[in-house]
């Protein structure tokens, strides 16, 4: 009887478990294996056969110059759009944690630029930084200072920080939002007692708000980074990863090596790069991540 | 909630989500209402957009039974989506595409059906001219119905700012040199570029080869048989550097093709040096007048050559309607409509039989030039190489535009010379007969 109705219950089990299974294996598993065996070919996307090649994709990129800007690129977006985005985000949600007079007002300006397509916003960029008829331009030589006026998408020096501009403006919301959430679960308790005690503001930040927003900087940081290393759409509609390379990261030179250059083995062994890229960075923050918010409860 | 509520709610979803799947074929269409002709094309500029739909209105004006279902996408981005859709066993009727290289590459992977019966309908083989026809055809086939052709290597330039300037057009670059230093000198800058597109720096690295080396040079250029770390080639890109790099105004990386329009015809810049003659087409559009307000003159060292960059019109393997597509491009190679089209994209004709009178002043010079059997026409680089070198080419121009170091160069011509190797190799530049 025992026997039994362990197996019936390992059945259900499996019964149940079988269908995110099976989309966790179509839609996770399968593609990621092909995008793996297509790395190993070489094919144009429409051609009926596919011509093994071996490693050879993954040498080509890794002696490519392009390869080599788009991961610089990418490096720099991981580290300035996160560390910016996570300051705003943390910054803004301080100042308005407290509920002043007009706060769900500057709650919903700032998360408003979250809700436009980034698409959306990249057009809306790019007429703000035209060299001579933008309005970023045109506000700083009103007011007199024309040395700052930069062809902001032009300069090879500067048009991949001109692009994060556009992101970080677009990404400041959600950091907010999750931080002032995070801040609002915070037992107002501890801030007064510490108050009490003489605590500063930096040192009831270091020792209390910090620590406790650890879940919420666990979910804004990984996420900001897998926005950051996927970026794409936004490099794309500004300056299409030019000029020359300049601001070209791996997710669109992945696209540019199997779209515009009709290369598909090679744009998946970039996939392939991206993916461990990924996982090399985001896994083990994640599983310190969850390690620390486990201590902290 | 009542379970009754709930069983008519699944039921409706369930309707619904059954009808939305339903797809009807062309002629179950035609039998309900009319016929879907679906088009996708990339002509969205603001003089681009109103001169296909001019075309798609006066077709289905002749055939009410035919209803167009249009999608427009960037020129790059075109490309994508149709690459998707064949790989999905969905491509549109009809669309504009690549000519050359291509659609052969389309025609080998077996995704584009041959148009030759229509093409045999509108007497293709002498209402168009050899350079376009080598481009359209392969292997007795015709793969595209060419409706517009545009030259690449001109040289767009403000009327008062040159009179003003007292300069004129030249036909060598150590006068062209000149024209720039006079034009600096008082006030205006030399030339304005374009970004957003690598391929615009491109147009501007053609005319160097074709002064150095002849249209066998360009043609050698194009079937590999030039060598990127040759000295020659340094030769050449040194004086891009000389001649359009160093000329260009500041922040010109900045603007598209289209916006740059502005500085050039505001006098910020004096000329724009190798933009197709869509460009004539923003200028129209923009209400300037050719000749008055802006003119044009061929590169230096290029006025016996015309580089043409042809649009077209094809068919998917897997067309749904395949015969409704043939129909519009019948109406397409008609005179009239290559004429009224041409008028308004800032193009020529490809068809011989429109009359050289229905052009404006600019455009007479244009077909001229094209008819004039001394006039070597070479096609589009991006038509006669592969996708990869064509991009490359391209990157490479524009990242030397925007750095002319000597470290930037070798590293663009090692790249170059990597892919011309390979592309060798694997028999990938193929004889166009130009």
């Amino acid at each position: 009887m025992h026997i039994k109705l362990r197996t019936e219950k390992k059945i259900t089990t499996i019964l149940f478990l079988s269908l995110p299974f099976l989309l966790f294996a179509v839609f996770y598993f399968y593609p990621i294996g092909y995008t793996i065996f297509l790395s190993l070919h070489e094919w144009n996307g429409i051609a009926p056969t596919k011509t093994p090649v071996g490693l050879a994709n993954y040498a080509f990129i890794f002696k490519n110059y392009q390869f080599r800007i788009s991961l610089g690129n990418t490096i720099k977006w991981l580290i300035i759009y996160v560390s910016c985005v996570t300051a705003s985000g943390l910054g803004l949600a301080l100042l308005l944690e407290k509920k002043i007079r007009g706060s769900a007002l500057f709650e919903t300006i700032i998360f408003l630029p979250t809700t436009i397509m980034l698409i959306a916003a990249g057009a809306m960029w790019r007429w703000l930084y035209n060299p001579h008829y933008g309005f970023i331009n045109i506000a700083l030589r009103k007011l007199g200072l024309d040395a700052l006026t930069l062809v902001w998408l032009g300069d090879p020096k500067i048009a991949t920080y001109s692009i994060m501009i556009c992101a970080i403006w677009s990404g400041v919301g959600l950091a907010f939002v999750l931080y002032l959430a995070g801040l609002n679960n915070i037992p107002p308790e501890y801030g007064e007692a510490a108050r009490i005690d003489g605590a500063s503001f930096p040192q009831l930040f270091r020792h209390i708000i910090w620590p406790m927003l650890a879940p919420a900087n666990a979910v804004v940081i990984a996420m900001m980074a897998l926005r950051a290393i996927k970026v794409f759409d936004i490099v794309y509609v500004l300056t299409n990863g030019g000029p020359g390379y300049s601001s070209s990261v791996l997710a669109f030179f992945m696209y540019d090596t199997s779209f515009a250059r009709g290369q598909f083995g090679r744009g998946a062994a970039i996939a392939t790069i991206l993916f461990l890229v990924s996982a090399l960075i985001i896994g083990p923050y994640l599983l310190y991540s969850v390690r620390k918010v486990e201590a902290i409860r | 909630m009542k379970k009754s509520v709930i069983l008519l709610i699944l039921l409706l979803s369930a309707a619904l989500t059954w009808s939305a799947g339903q797809q009807e074929t062309p002629a179950e269409q035609g039998s309900a209402a009319k016929q879907v002709l679906e088009y996708w094309h990339f002509w969205g500029g603001k003089s681009e957009y109103p001169a296909i739909k001019k075309v798609m209105d006066a077709f289905t004006a002749q055939h009410p039974e035919i209803e167009i279902k249009e999608s427009n996408f960037g020129n790059a981005e075109l490309r994508r989506q149709l690459e998707l859709s064949f790989m999905a066993g969905d491509p549109p009727d009809m669309y504009n595409g690549p000519v050359g290289y291509g659609f052969r590459s389309y025609q080998m992977a077996g995704h584009l059906q041959p148009i030759s019966d229509v093409w045999k309908e509108v007497d293709g083989e002498n209402i168009f001219p050899e350079g376009v026809k080598s481009v359209v055809t392969w292997e007795g086939e015709a793969w595209t119905m060419p409706a517009l052709v545009f030259q690449t290597n001109n040289v767009y330039y403000n009327v008062k700012v040159f009179n003003e300037t007292g300069v004129a057009p030249v036909t060598n670059y150590e006068d062209f040199q000149k024209i720039c230093n006079k034009l600096k000198a008082s006030g205006v800058n030399a030339l304005i570029g374009a970004g957003g597109s690598a391929t615009w720096t491109q147009y501007a690295l053609f005319p160097f080869v074709i002064n150095e080396l002849g249209p066998q040079g360009y043609k050698d250029m194009a079937q590999g048989n030039l060598e990127f770390d040759s000295a020659v080639m340094k030769k050449l890109w040194g004086q891009y550097k000389q001649y359009y790099v160093d000329n260009l105004m500041e922040g010109w990386a900045g603007y598209n093709w289209e916006e740059a329009a502005k500085p050039l015809m505001e006098g910020t810049a004096g000329m724009y040096f190798c933009q197709g003659d869509w460009f004539a087409g923003v200028l129209l559009t923009d209400g300037y007048e050719p000749v008055k307000d802006f003119n044009i003159f061929p590169a230096p060292g290029t006025s016996e050559v015309f580089i043409a960059q042809i649009g077209g019109f094809s068919v998917p393997a897997k067309a749904k309607n395949p015969e409704a597509a043939k129909l519009f491009m019948k109406h397409v190679a008609e005179p009239s409509v290559q004429q009224e089209f041409n008028a308004m994209m800032g193009g020529i004709a490809p068809n011989k039989n429109v009359s050289p009178e229905s052009y404006d002043t600019l455009h007479k010079l244009i077909y001229a030039h094209f008819n004039n059997p001394k006039t070597t026409v070479l096609p589009n680089f991006n038509a006669v190489v592969t996708p990869d070198f064509n991009r490359e080419l391209a990157k490479a121009s524009e990242t030397f535009c925007t750095d002319p170091s000597d470290a930037v160069l070798k590293g663009a011509l090692e790249g170059l010379e990597a892919i011309r190797e390979e592309n060798l190799a694997s028999g990938k530049f193929l004889d166009w007969g130009f």
